[in-house]
């Protein structure tokens, strides 16, 4: 139920400016840019023209050098488009040098939180990069030796290398677009190489501009074939390095971009939740390319995650997931090569938003045909994975870890940060569990232990703290956000109105709506409705000794954890 | 030893092997020089039966940062183990024959006894249950029993007037009915056959037409044999309990008692 | 508002959405309420009403008669109201105050004995050692040991006086691990027991009694009497002796030996005028010394001297015409000492070239009543024992103490009990058997009571009954002396015993070449082993004198 407008114009696409301080001529300053010139104003809906994007959804911000733009964990929820200056990106404590933070604020915290930090600090976890920030290579993606590490950021258009320079970000850059569609942390601290000015476009209206124009996807493509292909991909690439500059930009002129964007997946989700479950899911995933299907492409992706999975019977069975700077097709590259038939090895789908760059394999045969390192890698590469071509596949993987892995990828459980997985060969059925969230939170646990079971492992119905929190889409006031510390998703008790909008868009049903109590009594509304608000696992982010229910399972069946550590749960019953 | 019955924190026997080692040690020293070691024992008794109660404490409040329940239950039956020592050398190696010493050491080896029963049963019931299939709340099974009888009475109801309708209400009057609207604590070896083949029964006696409304009964009685099942096991698991805890309480209260006797004729 | 149907989240509310209203846990928890607040009410009770549930165990059936009335062993005496965990060792010698609860003797014994092994460190051994060498130890005698540290009560039927090997190590410091391996020679244990007669087993037992067996068998109404052990020892009946019990030497020793002991005449007193005789002499010294009521020259020919010298019951029978005629030097009558009757006191002189002199003629070795012991005979050399005994320190390195010596010879030959010459002792008389005048320094008389017992230190009473019944007929030997005792070949040297003292090893010289082998740990432990029969300290050491 909408609730009624307070006043006209609630309906209104913009209520205030993004930046207050947007002047006339800003804004004709930023629709110069090449960026928005390549956007027709007549693609654009009539609520949210492109003059009313840049005016109400841009700030041009100005930026005196060593000033600091974004700080590496920050929430993202804005992309930036670089005028004039450079920046830079730093690269402290992403490739492991050195931990100080000279500017991390003290955060004032409750004694018991003190005390859950005190504790916390005696066993500190070790400093590592978060997984979903690095574009770790795995599987069919080249193994690049721990000396040349190299750093792909998932929201910036840029590669990093341990032994180099800092890389830079110079006009015309466009960056920042994923975490702020995804609300996820910041991948680098950015800060201020000279004088520079920015434009900040907030996450609204990057998504308007995405939708209503190519212009942006064709202009990050254009930015891309000019520069990060060069220099982040061709160059860090054990493959393209070894190739000759003239190749290289051969490939470049050659290379052909492609989208695959699925903003909205939940609501298929959701629909997809009524019918079988299985057999709807991954089929709604867009397919890249199918197993069996005549190579025609080098694929090379440059961000979000795909799927590499192989066709078991009615189904799929997934194999794994690349991330950016993962190749695909150098098989078929190689069988074409030494004239055998060139397939595709495994069937590629795309996960959420996808940008990747394909090569014809043909041209790519031709420029690697001469060059005998580049066909000595290949063969190398190919000798490092399992033979099978008809996909033994996931081979790091137990086969308990595999099935695993493919009911969390059907049931997209890879979007949770904090999944909650049951052990149910080790649970006693004890309710120690739900007893101590119940305890830690007034008596109301918000969670029940009941939910789809694979595998024997039970996924209860509790808030994963998703990498894309889509319950945050459409909250009115803003109570379910995320919290500063950790990064969980909480729910403002205070704020919240009970318009269901989260429960009603998460995917997972892990939000509930629960009567507001005043005193034991019942609250009502005017129209005789009890007053809502929402509950949902909260991690116990305000709790010094973590989540209780995971310390409260006297079994070691319960855990928290993201995709890969889940995996460990399979692996430890394989070992038991 | 079953693979589900190892310990799974090593380091817990070994620092448990070491304690029993120490105290039979020092039991051992003090006899030789002619040393009381009856005090010095019942006090680590009852300091260690403190520890052991207080894991229940402990799972009443479960933010506090004082370590997961898993390892609290780890040293608790480790704790307890090592108490198997310490109270022999407590009554001198020797069964106790007073009436009230008996009685707390029967008291005491009763605890033991079903606390290793139910840490058994935590590691053997767990697999079981998935070999069952299915999952449900031990508490929703009632609930879920009577809606399996709904849908079997709906079922029956819906296919009246068909041709074959009367076997199946017959079945349900004197079968089903009975058999579906409580959960049974009982776990029917061999039931699936029996089931299978008494509905391949009521099939061939129902006819071809009403083979869906069969096989919908079908289903609804393998869903109530499986909440049986869980009925049962669930049941054990929360069970056990009943017995441990209750001795445990007896015999901390005996233990006190014990030691305030003690305390007030001693020196 | 609306939700989506199917959703588990629906509002069910079952006891599992309200987790800490589960009636399962609720019922358990009242279930262990009630119990525990049921066992509280019977613990409460059962305290009130007495200390049946109080009490670790029943009494042992010999304490049974103390009931329930704790403050018997548990309260002080002035107290006993004031009841406290331990029975005290003060209750338990209300009663068992025979028992010796000291070891050793006496407190400064067994400090000097403790002590003293304490500070050899080199016999230390094993962990009881190391454990009471550490702070706080069993050092010294200083920690008192309590009963209860070695005897629990409240255990029903179980034995009260089972203690076992390493309750007596706590203090006893084992040097060697047990019985059958490293305990120390036992020495020589037949001869343990000081004999009261000068005998040797090796000549009598391989023998002499081998052409006697016929004869003895005809004395003996033992009808087991074909060992000869049992020939002159009674059957050992009695479980308390650790030496089976001689038969009367009538019936064993003067079987053959009635001719070392023939009659023999005392010559007491001899007439005034003539050579004084050795009781004479023996008196002048004593008179000397002071050691007498003051006597007159011719006291001594009165019986009140006489009764004043050594009381009525030696000088019973003398007549005082034989005095006034020896005292008048008017003995007339000559006989032959066979003519003298026995048993009487008369002047006469036996021989021309003797001096008359007031006899005594003893009775035979084979007199009915006193056998070859005469009473009379008896009471003198206890009188000149004691007077020996009192003299001798006090004249000791005097002039007079060789006088003294050789009085005491004269009057030993005098009294019969020594030969004249010894070298030619065709009637050794009493000193062939006994010890008498045979130390060549010192005193003259020798030894001729039996010595006192050597302490036997923790030594338990050794049952022959017990060996001899059952122990050794189980086994599958013999039930015979030879089992354990044997006649050794070599000589008994005295010289290196360890466990005579110097008197005693001058007198053991006289001993015949051989006798009983020593009994060792070797003899005991065919028996006593690993396995067989108990070789736990107790099992020949007792604690309680």
């Amino acid at each position: 139920m909408t609730p009624r407008a307070p006043s006209g114009g609630f309906t209104a696409r913009w209520k205030a400016p993004f930046a207050a301080g947007m002047t006339e001529s800003d804004v004709a300053r930023v629709l110069g840019l090449p960026l928005f010139q390549r956007m027709d104003p007549v693609n654009f809906a009539v609520r949210a023209p492109l003059e009313g994007i840049v005016r109400n959804d841009c700030a041009l911000r100005r930026l005196s050098a060593g000033q600091v733009l974004m700080r590496q964990g920050d929430l993202g929820s804005s992309a930036f488009l670089v005028v004039s200056g450079e920046l830079r990106v730093s690269l402290r404590g992403i490739l492991g040098d050195d931990h100080d933070y000279p500017d991390e604020e003290l955060r004032p915290e409750s004694p018991p939180g003190i005390l859950g930090r005190i504790w916390r600090n005696l066993r500190p976890s070790p400093e590592r990069v978060p997984r979903h920030l690095l574009a770790v290579p795995a599987g069919e993606a080249p193994v690049v030796s721990p000396h040349a590490l190299v750093v792909y950021f998932q929201d910036l258009p840029v590669a990093a290398r341990r032994d180099e320079e800092p890389p830079r970000l110079g006009p015309g850059t466009f960056f920042g677009e994923m975490s702020a569609i995804g609300r996820t942390p910041r991948s680098a601290t950015v800060e201020a190489a000279t004088d520079c000015e920015v434009v900040e476009i907030r996450a609204q209206g990057v998504r308007d501009l995405r939708v209503a124009d190519p212009g942006l996807s064709g202009y990050i493509f254009d930015r891309y074939r000019e520069t990060s292909l060069q220099r982040d991909h061709f160059r860090h690439s054990p493959l393209f390095s070894l190739l000759s500059s003239y190749a290289q930009d051969a490939l470049r002129a050659a290379a052909v971009f492609e989208t695959h964007s699925c903003f909205d997946w939940q609501s298929t989700y959701q629909t997809g939740q009524q019918d079988q479950r299985r057999a709807g899911d991954i089929a709604r995933e867009p397919l890249i390319c199918d197993h069996g299907q005549p190579a025609q492409w080098l694929y090379l992706v440059c961000s979000g995650f795909v799927r590499r999975c192989r066709v078991d019977g009615d189904g799929e069975t997934t194999l794994g997931y690349l991330a950016k700077g993962a190749l695909f097709g150098d098989d078929a590259l190689l069988n074409h090569l030494d004239d055998r038939a060139r397939e595709y090895s495994a069937r590629l789908r795309a996960l959420g938003h996808v940008e990747l760059v394909r090569f014809p394999l043909d041209v790519v045969a031709e420029l690697v045909a001469g060059n005998g390192k580049a066909i000595a890698w290949l063969r190398e590469n190919r000798a490092r994975r399992p033979a099978s071509v008809a996909g033994v596949g996931a081979d790091t993987l137990a086969p308990a870890a595999v099935d695993l892995l493919e009911a969390l990828g059907t049931t997209r459980h890879y979007n949770g940060t904090s999944v909650m997985t049951i052990d149910l060969e080790r649970c006693t059925r004890c309710d120690d569990c739900v007893r101590a969230c119940s305890q830690t939170h007034n008596g109301q646990p918000r969670f029940v232990r009941h939910g789809p079971t694979s595998q024997g492992f039970l996924f209860p119905n509790a808030c994963m703290h998703c990498m894309d929190p889509v319950c945050l889409v459409g909250c009115p006031t803003g109570a379910i956000a995320r919290d500063d510390d950790g990064g969980q998703v909480v729910v403002n008790d205070q704020l919240c109105i009970g318009c269901s909008s989260c429960a009603n868009t998460c995917p997972y049903d892990n939000i509930r709506m629960v009567e507001r109590r005043h005193h034991g009594a019942e609250v009502l509304d005017p129209g005789g409705y009890p007053l809502l608000r929402a509950a949902k696992c909260d991690l116990c982010h305000n709790q010094p000794g973590g989540p209780a229910c995971v310390s409260a399972c006297p079994h070691d069946a319960l855990s928290r954890d993201a995709l890969p550590g889940l995996l460990d749960l399979a692996r430890r019953r394989e070992g038991a | 030893m079953s693979a589900w019955l190892r310990p799974r924190r090593l380091w817990l026997p070994g620092l448990t092997a070491l304690a029993i080692a120490g105290v039979l040690a020092l039991a051992a020293f003090r006899a030789a020089r002619l040393e009381d070691n009856r005090l010095w024992s019942g006090w680590t008794m009852l300091s260690a039966l403190a520890v052991l109660a207080a894991f229940n404490l402990r799972k009443r409040v479960p933010s506090l940062p004082v370590g997961g329940n898993a390892l609290w239950l780890g040293w608790h039956v480790w704790l307890g183990l090592a108490t198997i020592a310490v109270i022999h050398i407590h009554i001198g190696w020797r069964l106790p024959i007073g009436t009230f010493s008996w009685l707390l050491y029967s008291l005491y080896w009763s605890v033991v006894v079903t606390g290793l029963v139910g840490l058994a049963l935590g590691r053997l019931l767990p697999p079981l249950l998935a070999t069952i299939g299915g999952e449900i709340i031990y508490e929703r099974i009632p609930e879920r029993a009577l809606a399996l009888h709904a849908e079997a009475a709906a079922v029956v109801e819906d296919c009246a007037g068909t041709p074959g309708a009367e076997t199946l209400k017959r079945h349900f009057v004197d079968r089903l009915d009975g058999e579906l609207a409580t959960p049974r604590r009982t776990w029917r070896l061999g039931a699936e056959a029996a089931i299978a083949a008494r509905f391949a029964v009521l099939a061939r006696a129902a006819g071809p037409a009403l083979a869906a409304p069969v096989a919908d009964l079908l289903a609804i009685v393998r869903e109530k044999l499986l909440l049986d099942r869980h009925w049962l096991v669930q049941g054990v698991l929360k069970g056990w309990l009943f017995v441990h805890i209750p001795l445990a309480v007896l015999a901390l209260i005996a233990a006190i008692y014990h030691a305030a006797i003690i305390l007030a004729y001693h020196g | 508002m609306a939700r989506p149907q199917g959703n588990p989240f629906h509002h069910k509310v079952s006891s599992h959405e309200q987790p800490m209203q589960s009636r399962l846990r609720r019922l358990r928890g009242r279930v262990s309420l009630i119990a525990g607040a049921l066992l509280l009410l019977v613990l409460g009770v059962a305290y009130r009403q007495g200390t049946g549930l109080v009490s670790e165990g029943p009494l042992h059936s010999k304490h049974a008669f103390i009931g329930d009335d704790c403050a018997v062993c548990h309260a002080p005496d002035d107290d006993p109201t004031h009841v406290r965990l331990d029975g005290k060792t003060t209750n338990c010698l209300r009663c068992h105050a025979t028992m010796n609860a000291e070891p050793h003797g006496d407190r400064a014994r067994t400090r000097r004995l403790t002590t003293a092994s304490a500070q050899r460190p080199a016999q230390r051994l094993g962990f009881v050692a190391w454990a009471n060498a550490q702070p706080g130890g069993r050092r010294d005698a200083h920690a008192e040991i309590a009963c209860t540290a070695c005897h629990q009560e409240h255990r029903g039927g179980a034995d009260l006086t089972a203690v076992t090997t390493a309750t007596c190590s706590a203090c006893h410091r084992n040097v060697f691990p047990s019985f059958d391996h490293g305990h120390p020679e036992l020495g020589d244990l037949p001869a343990r027991r000081p004999r009261q007669v000068r005998f040797d087993h090796a000549t009598h037992y391989g023998r002499h009694f081998d052409k006697m067996t016929e004869q003895f068998a005809r004395l003996n109404t033992d009808q087991r009497a074909t060992s000869s052990c049992t020939a002159c020892h009674l059957a050992p009946e009695h479980p308390e002796h650790l030496t089976p019990v001689v038969k009367r030497a009538e019936i064993i020793c003067m079987t053959c030996h009635d001719k070392d002991v023939p009659t023999t005449s005392f010559p007491l007193l001899t007439a005034r005028g003539s050579a004084p005789s050795a009781f004479a002499q023996l008196v002048e010294q004593l008179n000397a010394a002071g050691r007498l009521k003051p006597l007159g020259k011719d006291d001594l020919f009165t019986l009140e001297g006489l009764r004043a010298v050594a009381g009525a019951d030696l000088v019973a029978g003398i007549g005082s015409e034989d005095l006034a005629l020896l005292k008048a030097d008017r003995v007339k009558e000559i006989a032959q000492e066979a003519e003298l009757p026995p048993g009487q006191w008369r002047a006469v002189k036996l021989a021309d070239d003797e001096p008359a002199a007031l006899n005594y003629r003893t009775v035979g070795p084979l007199h009915p009543q006193f056998g070859h012991r005469d009473p009379l005979v008896s009471g003198w050399l206890a009188w000149l024992s004691a007077r020996d005994t009192e003299m001798r320190p006090a004249i000791a390195g005097t002039p007079a103490a060789g006088p003294w010596r050789d009085n005491v010879r004269r009057f030993l030959i005098d009294v019969g009990a020594i030969p004249f010459d010894p070298a030619k002792a065709a009637t050794p008389r009493c000193s062939k058997c006994h010890y008498v005048g045979q130390e060549s320094a010192g005193s003259g008389l020798g030894d001729f009571k039996r010595p006192a017992d050597v302490p036997p230190a923790f030594m338990r009473t050794f049952s022959h009954f017990i060996h001899a019944r059952s122990g050794l007929a189980q086994a599958g030997k013999p039930a015979d002396c030879s089992s354990c005792h044997q006649v050794v070949k070599a000589a008994f040297d005295p010289a290196g015993h360890p466990l005579l003292d110097d008197r005693r090893r001058r007198l053991e010289t006289h001993r015949h070449a051989g006798d009983w082998q020593h009994l060792g740990v070797a003899t005991c432990t065919q028996c006593h082993r690993q396995g067989e029969v108990s070789q736990a300290c107790t099992t020949c050491h007792q604690y309680h004198q």
